[in-house]
Parts: C-alpha cells; sequence; structure tokens
C-alpha cells in the first residue's frame, strides 16, 4: 500500500463556526476538523486514519487573533504558532506560552501550524501511529508497554493499558498559565480550565481532550492573574529542532524579595496530560529562591515515577529540568 | 434458629440464613460495579473504570470460591439439582397453559425451577467472564508479575476478549431478568433481605416432602 497517497475525501470550507459546528454535526463520527494539517495530514497519509469529509476551519476568522479584553488575553484556536511567538503582548506579559511556541516543531510548521492544532494533537507513539490496533486505536493491547516495546519516549505517571504522553509543548504552558479553554459545540460555549481539558487514558483512552465528536476548540483565554509573572520553559528532545518534547517543564512565579509567593509548574511529555506539578508548588512556595529549595523542588518533582523499561532517563531529567526551573527562572 | 412466630404472631420459616443474604447481596454488588464499570463507559459516561472492574472481579472470584467451597462441604449441594418431577411438571404446567390458557401451579423444594435456572445460567457466565477476566490480567502489570502481551497468540486473545465480551452480554441480559422478577415477585426479594417465609407462603409455593425448614 502506498503510504504518501491519501484516500479521497469531501472538503468543507465554511466561513463561520456555525457552519462548521452544523457540519460536523450533520456528519457526527464520519467527520475530521482540520486546522493547520500537520496532525491531519500524517494520519491521511499513513492511512492510519481517515474521514470521508474533512471540515477545513482556515476560513473562519472568528477563530484567528489574539485580542486583549477585560478578561485577560483571547487567543483564536486558529492563531498561527509564529503569531504567537512574536505577538508583543504575550512576549511581554506571557512570554512562557510565546517560548513554548517557540520551541514547538520548526519555523516553516509554526507559521501554518496552530495553537489549536497543537494543543489537540493526537498522541505520538509509534506504534499508535503506525496504525497497529493498539488500546488507543480501539484494539485490546498495548505495544509500548511490554519487554521489548520501544518505550523510551512514554509516560512515568498515568499510565492506564496506554502510555502514551502528551506531546504539546504549548499545553504545559497553558495549565501553568491557568488558561480557560473555550468549546464550541451544538449547545453553544463552554469554558474549561486547561487543567481539565486534557484526559488520560484512564478517562477515555481513545481521546486525548474532553472535545467530543462535534465540538471545536474556538479561543483560549489567558486570565491576568499570572500576567508579568517570573516564566521559565524549558524542553529538551533528541533534536534541537523538529522533534517532540522528551521532558519539558513550564513554571509560572510570583516572586518578592526573593521569595516564592505563588506558583504554578507544569511538566509535559510525562504522562498524557500535561502533570502539574502540585507537590513541588506545595515546597516550594513561601520558600527563598535559592539553590536549596530548587534541589528540594527537584526530589519532589519525581516522587511517584513509574518507569517503563527504557525511560527511566526521564527520571533525572525531570529532576534537574524543575530544579533549573526554580533556580534559573 | 429456622422457625418463628413473627410480631403478630404469624409463624415464620428461615428460607435465607444470614450468611446466603450477604453472600447474595455481595454478588449482587460485584455483578453491578462490573456491569457499571464496564457498560457505561461505552455510553459515554466516562470515569476511571479499569481499577474498579478488575478489583470487582477479583473480589467476585473470590466470593465464588468461598461460595463453591461452602455449598459442597456445608449445605446440600442437591437442593439446586433439577428433578426430573420438576421437569415433568414444568412440561405439564406449559402444556395445561397452551391448552387451555390456565396454569398450573406446582410446589417446589426450597428453590423453584426458575430459581435453578437463574442460578445455574449465573453461574456459566459468571464463570466465563472471570475465566477470561482473569486470563485478560496476565497483560497488566501487577506486584506479582509482569504484564506479557504474548502470553497467547494474537488469535487467542482475540477469542478470550469475546467470550468475555459475550459472557458479559449475557450476564447483563440476566441481572435485568433477575431484578425484573425479583421486583415482580416481591416476595422472593423480601425473602432475601429478611431471611424469612411466612407460613403460608411455605405452604403455598413449597411441597413439604421436598424441602423442611429444618432441613
Amino acid at each position: 500500500m502506498s503510504k504518501d497517497m491519501m484516500q479521497s475525501f469531501e472538503l468543507f470550507q465554511p466561513d463561520n463556526l456555525d457552519d462548521a459546528i452544523n457540519l460536523l454535526d450533520r456528519f457526527r463520527g464520519d467527520s475530521w476538523v482540520l486546522a493547520g494539517g500537520h496532525d491531519t495530514f500524517s494520519w491521511f497519509k499513513d492511512r492510519a486514519k481517515y474521514a470521508p469529509n474533512v471540515i477545513d476551519l482556515n476560513n473562519i476568522d472568528e477563530l484567528k487573533g489574539i485580542t486583549e479584553t477585560n478578561r485577560g488575553l483571547e487567543i483564536g484556536a486558529l492563531t498561527s504558532l509564529t503569531e504567537i511567538v512574536s505577538n508583543p503582548i504575550i512576549k511581554s506579559n506571557f512570554s512562557l506560552l510565546s517560548d513554548a511556541a517557540g520551541k514547538v516543531a520548526s519555523p516553516q510548521i509554526r507559521n501554518t501550524g496552530t495553537i489549536g492544532g497543537n494543543l489537540n494533537q493526537d498522541a505520538r507513539c509509534w506504534y499508535y501511529r503506525y496504525g497497529v490496533d493498539c488500546y488507543r486505536a480501539g484494539g485490546n493491547s498495548c505495544y509500548a508497554d511490554t519487554p521489548q516495546g520501544q518505550n523510551r519516549e512514554h509516560c512515568l505517571w498515568g499510565a492506564d493499558r496506554c502510555v502514551a504522553v502528551s506531546p504539546s509543548d504549548t499545553a504545559s504552558a497553558m495549565v501553568a498559565l491557568d488558561a480557560l479553554m473555550v468549546i464550541r459545540g451544538p449547545d453553544g460555549e463552554k469554558e474549561v480550565p486547561a487543567e481539565d481539558f486534557f484526559i488520560g487514558p484512564d478517562i477515555d483512552i481513545e481521546r486525548m481532550t474532553i472535545i467530543q465528536s462535534g465540538e471545536i476548540l474556538a479561543r483560549v483565554i489567558l486570565p491576568t492573574d499570572w500576567s508579568g509573572a517570573t516564566f521559565y520553559f524549558e524542553k529538551v528532545s533528541d533534536r534541537n529542532t523538529w522533534d517532540f518534547s522528551l521532558v519539558n517543564v513550564a513554571a509560572a512565579m510570583i516572586i518578592e524579595n526573593n521569595v516564592i509567593k505563588d506558583i504554578r509548574i507544569v511538566a509535559g511529555a510525562v504522562q498524557c496530560t500535561p502533570r502539574r506539578l502540585s507537590v513541588v508548588e506545595q515546597v516550594v512556595k513561601g520558600s527563598p529562591k535559592n539553590d536549596d529549595t530548587a534541589s528540594l523542588a527537584g526530589q519532589a518533582a519525581i516522587r511517584g515515577a513509574t518507569p517503563l523499561n527504557y525511560n527511566h532517563f526521564k527520571i533525572p531529567l525531570l529532576e534537574n529540568l524543575v530544579k533549573r526551573a526554580i533556580r534559573d527562572a | 434458629m429456622t422457625k418463628k412466630n413473627n410480631e403478630l404472631g404469624r409463624v415464620m420459616f428461615l428460607k435465607h440464613s444470614l450468611i446466603d443474604r450477604v453472600i447474595h447481596w455481595l454478588f449482587a454488588i460485584c455483578t453491578f460495579v462490573l456491569i457499571i464499570t464496564s457498560f457505561f463507559p461505552i455510553l459515554g459516561f466516562n470515569f476511571s473504570w479499569l481499577f474498579i472492574h478488575w478489583f470487582s472481579g477479583l473480589v467476585l472470584v473470590f466470593l465464588v470460591i468461598f461460595h463453591s467451597l461452602r455449598v459442597i462441604f456445608f449445605q446440600q449441594l442437591q437442593s439446586m439439582f433439577i428433578s426430573k418431577s420438576e421437569l415433568i411438571n414444568f412440561v405439564k404446567s406449559l402444556l395445561l397453559f397452551f391448552k387451555s390458557f390456565k396454569s398450573f401451579r406446582y410446589r417446589s423444594g426450597k428453590y423453584s425451577l426458575s430459581s435453578k435456572l437463574v442460578h445455574h445460567i449465573f453461574t456459566l457466565f459468571i464463570l466465563i467472564t472471570i475465566a477470561t477476566g482473569l486470563l485478560m490480567m496476565i497483560k497488566i502489570d501487577s506486584p506479582f508479575w509482569d504484564g506479557n502481551l504474548y502470553f497467547f497468540s494474537e488469535g487467542l486473545w482475540g477469542l478470550i476478549y469475546t467470550f468475555h465480551d459475550i459472557g458479559a452480554l449475557f450476564l447483563l441480559t440476566i441481572v435485568i431478568i433477575h431484578v425484573y422478577f425479583g421486583i415482580v415477585r416481591i416476595r422472593l426479594l423480601k425473602s432475601m433481605v429478611t431471611g424469612w417465609i411466612s407460613k403460608d407462603e411455605y405452604e403455598k409455593y413449597h411441597d413439604e416432602n421436598l424441602w423442611k425448614p429444618d432441613d
């Protein structure tokens, strides 16, 4: 079978969100939402997933752009990652997000890749991507979690049949910034905190987010609570460009007189959802920002980690990234 | 004590001892938990079900073992056997019903033919689901063993899953039937809650030659 030849599909290009929702409602499980296309076309070209009706959101202006409102900063789901990286308001007030977006893939991909697509992207486990009938694909096995399985990139926490991790760099930043996800569906709009937006395999093994068939992520709201805070983002991957995180850490801190007054710190690529490091937050809150606190934070971050056969290295990696986040932010 | 007078002075007979009722209701709880954790996620109620599911399954396994040992060594296993006369009476009642639409009520031993049939169907499908469920646990990591995906061939795993799912579907069906008759024939539910049946019920539904409450 040719792997670069996509099957044909009907392309729909609505110019407003209501029409897009109606189309999704009409086709139900037979539809696919297209934004930047980076996740979509790799699935389609590999013929691992397919939908006969593709709904292209790129003509919908209300999904694009960055606006300041009285609730904070609203980012349309179709805003490109490059726009986020270069937006002056984000750079000055929420540099955590621009740093994270700047680490996604390559400049060419960031030019067309959207924030909505990056947040909603599917798991990158290569067994799953290859199209095998694993748990996530609706089957009854996990090929990564076996004595022979290649699971270097997989999870340290939250394994529940599936051991894939959240691949999104911006997801960690969104959780750290306590962002609100605005989801539009047939019943109107709902807002969900970023922390609850991502779901693990224990809740639903075939989805990465709470978005259901017929719904679209419309925009993201960054509340002003963390505007101008001290931020830290670091991503470690096998290559410095066009690669997914082995581990990433996103932290937002409010520091007064060298004391950490408040903090939200999140690790990515260590479980199926961005992992909020609540224990680290408890350990460092109210403590001076110094080497001792950083060391304690690093140790706290790895509590309960359960490595697979080939990803033990992620434990010291996470420990050091958290340590650096506290020390160097 | 297998006989007592209730507060109105009526004679009551013990049908289900406390331990039997506890086992029955524990079975019921486990089965409901297993059904909820297996079918609700399919219906779109998403929650973390897997641990609850296999833990309840293990509890069910222990209940089955306990119940079997108790029945074999401390109770009368034959009270659950279906006798020839029961089958003949059953056929007679069917023939009479189809001939003249009249019901022929025959009195049973401790358990009626329908109770025995429900019990045996439950036994069959519970055994199928727990046997296949236990085999599925080979796949998961536990403190005692590492999960092994390749313990059986792909085809055999497929059969195990198919039997588990079919067993679960039949179990769901028989639970619905059992609950329905428990509600319609409230005396059965009442005796499974309190343990006792009245002398009137005993004389109406049970044959003293087949079951004496002192047995």
